[in-house]
């Protein structure tokens, strides 16, 4: 006979609230339902009330891990609306932003999902090695989380050769920790035994189930909107696209090791081949026409895309955030179906929930 | 006098048993790149958690809880008290008798199906899914402990000369450890205590193996709905089952004999933090936690054949 088991809202495994009831058999998962909302913030809503340049700061705060990319993402939809030209250096402080914080927001998922199987020293370790890469985005912006380097036309701050050779030396010890974790995640028994075929969808299933980002490219799936429709200054980087055919726990959690160093190589070369010239366009967004556009981002959790519709003020008439966890945690009911009671916070976290991003 | 010097040396390891969990903290603390709580810790922890407010839920079966835990209490002295101690004479027993050897494996038994019990009156799904996995791995470590203890038995009985109707006797233990020398010089019984350090990390509910409480899984399992002194004694059962296994693994494999008692007790102390480091500390730091049917199957297939295979060349 059935029983039912509460994972959540509150949890050790989760960082966030989120409401996961599975109806176990045993050990065994029968069935799982997610219900969200519990940190809704209605962000979208408050974006309405304010002008164009004051959401920066509150699209910025719809996340604290990947909180560059919401920002990143806005400034682009505003951008496109507004028909406002970025300087490519401006560009190549954007990716050099945007990168450092997939290096440590994969590190800190690493280190998570190594908590939630039990193995603390390599959570431990993942997290002490990823300081040196808070250290340099506090370094180059002033902030840890909310970095604020972006504003309309550009960005805040400019990176002098001091600052940019401190990154390089960090990038080093980052590439180090990342070709350890590399090794320890292909090797190590407690991880193979708690990740190698759990969880497994096949391509097909993760399509029909529109996941994106890690998650997808773990299944299977060539989707990188830095590869497939490139923004800001991608295309002129170097950089594989980390596909992963196994469709496992395991293979989607590796794909964000390889993305890791992916993402240290994408650095090296911003900071190898910045231009010099102006960091933000002069010319201020106050009103902008009635326009109805969309933009993309590949955020560390996969696409986000944002919504904006103007109507000819100086504030968005709408704006809608999709994030990559709202497409991503549904998948998740598929995964646990038919799993241990033990795989479920794993296969619930190895997708990196942000429940912030998501419940916005 | 024995009843004096019975009660403080359960006074000395109760201490010691808090200290070594302390240490347990720093060690895997300092192997995390952490620096981690004082060696004490344990201590204030467990004098803390008296003084908290011990309110269980209204759903929670209170009277089989506290029935359960002073049972626990009782089989975790049991096991202690027929463990031969260092005293002015070589060593003493309090329960000395024949069979005193399966007393000890039932008092460890019954430490476990304290925790099954616990669980099932907590009546909460985390609590009942511990208790039921704790079930299993009891059944998975339990086997090959007993197989072991038989072989144990028997070749102690040859190696001193007893009989075979002692062979669940610590005194004939005992009596091969002064033929021998330490016991763990024959082969047969470095076998035997190579795989009970193997059993080390289940009987103590260590990582990779404490399943029945995973913290991220099922919120400590079937002691989720403890608190305050009811805490406190779940948690000093933890403590004395390690600090009882650890002392059982040095006092009849390796501690010399033939000491002044002071030096024995010094020894004693040093050896049960060495095993207690090997069979908690070490497996916690540098492993992740395994599912419950591959910690089942690692114990009956890994221990439990091997256990088999000794008892086999043990009778041949």
């Amino acid at each position: 006979m059935g029983y039912r088991v509460p994972l959540g809202p509150y949890h050790p495994a989760f960082e966030e609230g989120e409401y996961i009831e599975l109806e176990l058999e045993g050990e065994m998962v029968v069935d799982a339902e997610i219900k969200i909302g519990f940190i809704h913030r209605a962000i979208e809503k408050s974006a309405t009330r304010r002008t164009f340049i004051k959401d920066l700061g509150l699209i910025e705060r719809v996340c604290g891990i990947c909180s560059y990319h919401h920002s990143w993402a806005y400034c682009l939809a505003v951008e496109k609306a507004a028909g406002l030209e970025v300087p490519v250096r401006a560009e190549y402080i954007r990716v050099l932003t945007g990168e450092l914080e997939r290096i440590h927001s994969h590190l800190m998922y690493l280190g998570a999902m190594a908590h939630k199987m039990g193995f603390d020293t390599l959570f431990m370790y993942t997290w002490s090695g990823r300081e040196a890469v808070m250290d340099m985005l506090e370094l180059f912006s002033g902030n840890r989380v909310n970095y604020a380097i972006n504003t309309l036309g550009g960005v805040r701050r400019d990176l002098d050769e001091d600052t940019a050779s401190q990154i390089r030396s960090a990038l080093d010890s980052l590439e180090d920790l990342a070709l350890k974790l590399k090794d320890t995640w292909s090797k190590d028994a407690s991880i193979l035994a708690r990740t190698r075929n759990v969880g497994v969808i096949t391509k097909e299933q993760a399509h029909m189930l529109s996941v994106v980002g890690p998650t997808a490219r773990g299944s299977g799936i060539h989707e990188d909107i830095r590869k497939t429709a490139p923004y800001s200054v991608y295309p002129d980087l170097e950089f594989d696209m980390v596909v992963l055919e196994d469709g496992d726990v395991w293979s989607r959690t590796f794909v964000r090791v390889l993305e890791t160093l992916e993402s240290i190589r994408i650095a090296r070369q911003v900071l190898a081949k910045i231009p010099s010239g102006p960091i933000k366009n002069p010319k201020p967004v106050i009103k902008i026409e009635p326009r109805n556009v969309m933009s993309r981002v590949e955020a560390p959790r996969g696409e986000l895309i944002d919504h904006l519709i103007t109507d000819g003020s100086d504030r968005p008439f709408r704006l809608k955030i999709r994030t990559p966890t709202l497409v991503n945690l549904p998948a998740t009911e598929f995964m646990m179906r038919g799993c241990k009671l033990a795989d479920a916070p794993v296969i619930v976290g190895h997708i990196d929930p942000c429940m912030s991003c998501m419940d916005r | 006098m024995t009843v004096a010097y019975w009660i403080g040396w359960l006074i000395v390891l109760s201490i010691w048993s808090f200290l070594i969990g302390g240490f347990d903290r720093k060690i895997v603390a300092r192997l995390q790149g952490r620096y981690g709580p004082p060696f004490w810790q344990n201590i204030t922890d467990f004098v803390k958690l008296l003084y908290k407010r011990g309110n269980l839920a209204t759903r929670t079966a209170t009277s089989v809880v506290d029935v359960a835990l002073i049972v626990g209490l009782v089989a975790g002295v049991l096991a202690v008290s027929v463990l031969p101690f260092a005293g002015t004479n070589g060593t003493f027993q309090v329960l000395a008798f024949e069979g005193d050897l399966i007393i000890f494996a039932y008092a460890f038994a019954l430490m476990a199906l304290v925790y099954v019990v616990v669980g099932f009156a907590g009546r909460s799904p985390y609590t009942i899914v511990g208790a039921s996995r704790e079930v299993s791995m009891l059944i998975s470590y339990e086997i090959p402990f007993i197989l072991v203890l038989v072989a144990l038995g028997y070749r102690a009985a040859l190696l001193g000369g007893a009989t075979v109707n002692s062979i669940f006797s610590m005194s004939s233990l005992m009596q091969a450890k002064s033929q021998v020398g330490i016991l763990v010089g024959d082969p047969i019984m470095l076998g035997a205590f190579l795989i009970l350090l193997v059993l080390g990390p289940a009987m103590v509910s260590a990582v990779p193996f404490d399943i029945p409480e995973a913290e991220t899984e099922i919120v400590e399992g079937y002691s989720a709905e403890l608190h305050g002194p009811r805490l406190a004694v779940m948690f000093a059962l933890k403590h004395l089952k390690l600090i009882a296994y650890s002392y059982f693994l040095w006092s009849i494999f390796l501690s010399p004999s033939g000491l002044a008692w002071w030096a024995n007790l010094l020894l004693s102390l040093l050896g049960t933090l060495v095993l207690s480091v090997a069979i908690n500390t070490i497996p916690r730091a540098v492993s992740g936690r395994f599912r419950i049917e591959q910690g089942a199957k690692f114990y009956l297939i890994g221990p439990g054949l091997a256990s088999l295979l000794l008892l086999v060349l043990v009778f041949a």
